[in-house]
């Protein structure tokens, strides 16, 4: 039986009467293209904006101009470089370009990561759900490999679908924008526009990603006749982490403290401030999962109620899984941080107040802010899939549990503690490293308020919006998991 | 058993019909489909009355899909049946508002299902002081009084293992002191022994029973199996949502007090 053959079984309209059974699977199949959408809608939306200062700093408004002068069109050179001739704010902008571009693929790059984890979690939660399903099939005689390759089929279209509806969200996001200032003029539908090709291999890219990431996924579970075995044991991570991280962090302020940025020159600060948030998120990401168990080690001596006890064990079970949950929050405090030291830079610049300088650093703040909220949706969104997954996969002993005299109210608050902790523990920690490697940069423009509530109000903003995804999950997915029992005989 | 006391559960005239139920969020709009969900359909419970007093034991019997699941989350107010009324020590739980019902089940019931009522993540002890925990127990005490409960059932030695490190008959022993902890006056087992081989099911069947008697618990228990039915006081048979009449008990099918016969063999689910 071909793999579209055994999909299409599975995808077949339901009669009206038993439509119960399949809500599940058509709500976690929902959130997956939700997710796949946001990521997509985000990845266009900032690769417009590169395209934007590509289009402005190349004289015929295309790349090979831009990479060449001899690729460029005749006429459109000779005005442009009559129009930095004519006018030296158009000058000074022109060679402030590069600079601009520059930042806009550091942005890019720092959204890959959130998009990636992103992407994942929605491939993993394509396969989550299915554990029963697969496992069925094994049991009928399917091979290994279809029931890889309908899984993965699955991601695929859910990804397919979720990348279309992000080309619409896209366009529709457009039209905000285009109100934003940089170089001191707003976006046109022409910059923002990444042309047909781009939204082609964007569609096929994030549909690879997820196909890529089912595959990673499945090849972590053993899928047998008797069911899908994914609950291994998971090792406490190992206090070298501990080690290797402190080493580096003392190393890091040790060479940091040598600097200044202020006084830095414009591709030094930028190369600095990439290593440093690179840097720092590559720490964390080898301490987060550490400093998660101890927490929740702590909090599971001696649990204060039923709930917190569920929610602790519920972390230590796995607590890559709990760190993965909010990871992404992690970059989103780097990137308030630093967003927050650049827009003092841009307030404190002085001098001609429409000098190109002046306004690169303003719109250093603006492009920071709007990276910040982009991953700041990155993150609340895949942190909401990810709860949404694993609320799923515990329907099971949660519905025991009601049976059993478990409140509702009870298990939400043990599926919130358990994003909760992890999340408080990647704020504190990302907190305390951006700010402990910025202030020798910065000196102590970091205690000044103005970057103090921009920094504190970035954090909070990421904050508010993960618990948003959290609960919205949490809410969802325990509707979910209730509508797929049924106390019969 | 003392029937000159008053009943502890008593259900009249059950009646559940699970495609009424699921029609009924959708009862405002006319169906697509024509009668279909109203078509003729048997019933999941048809005009069920049941009654069980302090300290019986009683097994309900029947195939699958005769209704016996479906009376047991009845009785224990984990469903609300399409009609008719059960009475938990004269209070109609249909009356009852789902947060009451809620927390009846949790200090006035014991559950043991046939598998995977324990949290996989926690370790015995804390699953055995959870259903304490709910009810506002603080940590230490209740995790105390779930030692004693693993002592009184020779188990002390898996205190600190998670369900995954455990044996079936392990698990459902674990389960069986979960049940008992709150101190609950019925017990409701669905297939308690179903996942279990033979021996390790007279053994856990022993250990339920003998704690139910020595806490004044009463038991429902639901069993494909008339060996483990055979541990009860009462047995009930149920086929096609009803409760048929019980032969009459003969000279020579005497009940079994003290050691049943052993189990059938196999799976009888």
């Amino acid at each position: 039986m071909s793999t579209f053959a055994l999909w299409r079984l599975f995808h077949r309209p339901a009669p009206v009467a038993s439509r119960t059974g399949t809500r599940a699977a058509d709500s976690t199949t929902l959130l997956a293209v939700v997710a796949f959408a946001a990521a997509t809608t985000i990845f266009l939306t900032v690769l417009g904006g590169l395209h934007g200062f590509i289009w402005r700093a190349s004289p015929d408004h295309t790349i090979p101009c831009l990479l060449s002068k001899s690729n460029c069109d005749a006429a459109a050179l000779a005005a442009h470089n009559h129009a930095i001739a004519a006018s030296k704010a158009a000058s000074d902008q022109a060679s402030l370009s590069s600079t601009y571009i520059m930042l806009a693929v550091f942005a890019c790059l720092l959204l890959l990561v959130p998009f990636a984890a992103l992407a994942g979690s929605a491939a993993r939660l394509a396969a989550s759900r299915r554990d029963a399903r697969l496992a069925a099939l094994r049991l009928a005689g399917a091979t290994t490999s279809q029931v890889v390759r309908l899984t993965a089929f699955d991601s695929a279209l859910q990804a397919l679908g979720g990348a279309l509806i992000g080309i619409a969200g896209y366009f529709a996001l457009m039209p905000l924008i285009m109100l934003l200032t940089f170089q001191n003029q707003h976006f046109t539908f022409a910059q923002l526009w990444v042309g047909p090709i781009a939204l082609v291999a964007t569609v096929a890219g994030v549909t690879l990603l997820a196909l890529v990431s089912a595959l990673l996924t499945l090849r972590r579970v053993a899928i047998t006749p008797l069911g899908v075995s994914a609950r291994q044991g998971q090792p406490l991570p190992s206090s070298v982490r501990l080690v290797i991280f402190l080493v580096a962090l003392v190393g890091a302020l040790a060479v940091l403290s040598n600097m200044q940025l202020i006084n830095a020159g414009t591709g030094v600060m930028i190369a600095i401030i990439f290593g440093l948030v690179i840097g720092c998120f590559a720490l964390i990401n080898l301490v987060g999962s550490f400093a998660v168990t101890l927490r929740a080690r702590s909090r599971a001596r001696r649990p204060k109620n039923a709930a917190t006890m569920i929610a602790m064990r519920r972390i230590l079970d796995n607590p890559k899984r709990a760190w993965r949950n909010v990871s992404g929050i992690g970059l989103a405090v780097f990137i308030a941080g630093i967003t927050s030291v650049c827009a003092l830079f841009g307030s404190s610049a002085g001098g001609d107040v429409d000098s190109a300088a002046t306004v690169m650093m303003q719109d250093i703040g603006t492009g920071g802010l709007l990276t910040l909220a982009f991953a700041g949706v990155l993150a609340a969104v895949s942190s909401g899939v990810m709860q949404s997954a694993s609320v799923i996969d515990q329907a099971n002993e949660y519905h025991m549990l009601v049976l059993e005299g478990t409140s509702e109210a009870t298990l939400r608050r043990a599926r919130f503690a358990e994003v909760l902790t992890p999340l408080n523990t990647v704020v504190v920690l990302a907190a305390a490293c951006s700010a402990l490697l910025l202030v020798p940069l910065v000196g102590n423009a970091f205690t000044q308020p103005g970057p103090l509530i921009s920094f504190v109000g970035g954090v909070a903003l990421c904050y508010a919006l993960v618990i948003v995804g959290a609960v919205a999950a949490n809410r969802t997915a325990a509707r979910v998991a209730r509508a797929t029992t049924r106390a019969d005989d | 058993m003392n029937n000159t006391a008053q009943p502890i559960l008593t259900a009249t005239d059950l009646t559940m019909d699970y495609a009424a139920q699921a029609a009924k969020p959708r009862a405002a709009q006319p169906a697509p489909g024509g009668p279909g969900a109203f078509a003729p359909h048997p019933l999941a419970l048809n005009r069920v009355n049941f009654t069980l007093y302090p300290g019986e034991t009683v097994a309900v019997m029947g195939p699958s899909g005769s209704g016996k699941s479906t009376l047991l989350h009845a009785l224990a107010g984990i469903i609300t049946p399409t009609a008719g009324a059960v009475q938990f020590r004269g209070t109609n739980l249909a009356s009852m508002p789902d947060s009451a019902r809620t927390a009846l089940r949790r200090n006035a019931f014991g559950f043991v299902f046939q598998s995977g009522q324990l949290l996989p993540e926690l370790p015995a002890v804390e699953n055995i002081a959870l259903p304490l925990m709910l009810g506002g127990m603080p940590y230490a005490q209740a995790t105390s009084q779930a030692v004693l409960w693993l002592e009184r059932f020779g188990l002390r030695a898996l205190m600190n293992q998670r369900p995954g490190e455990m044996s079936g008959g392990q698990m459902q022993r674990v389960a069986i002191a979960r049940a008992l902890s709150v101190g609950p006056a019925v017990i409701f087992a669905d297939e308690p022994t179903g996942a279990l081989d033979q021996t390790t099911g007279h053994e856990v069947m022993r250990l339920l029973m003998d704690a139910a008697r020595a806490n004044n618990a009463s038991v429902v228990l639901v069993t494909h199996d008339p060996n483990v039915a055979a541990y009860c006081s009462h047995t009930v048979q149920m086929r096609d949502g009803m409760i048929t009449p019980a032969a009459p008990r003969t000279a020579a099918q005497p009940r079994p007090q003290t050691r049943p016969a052993p189990m059938q063999g196999g799976d009888a689910r």
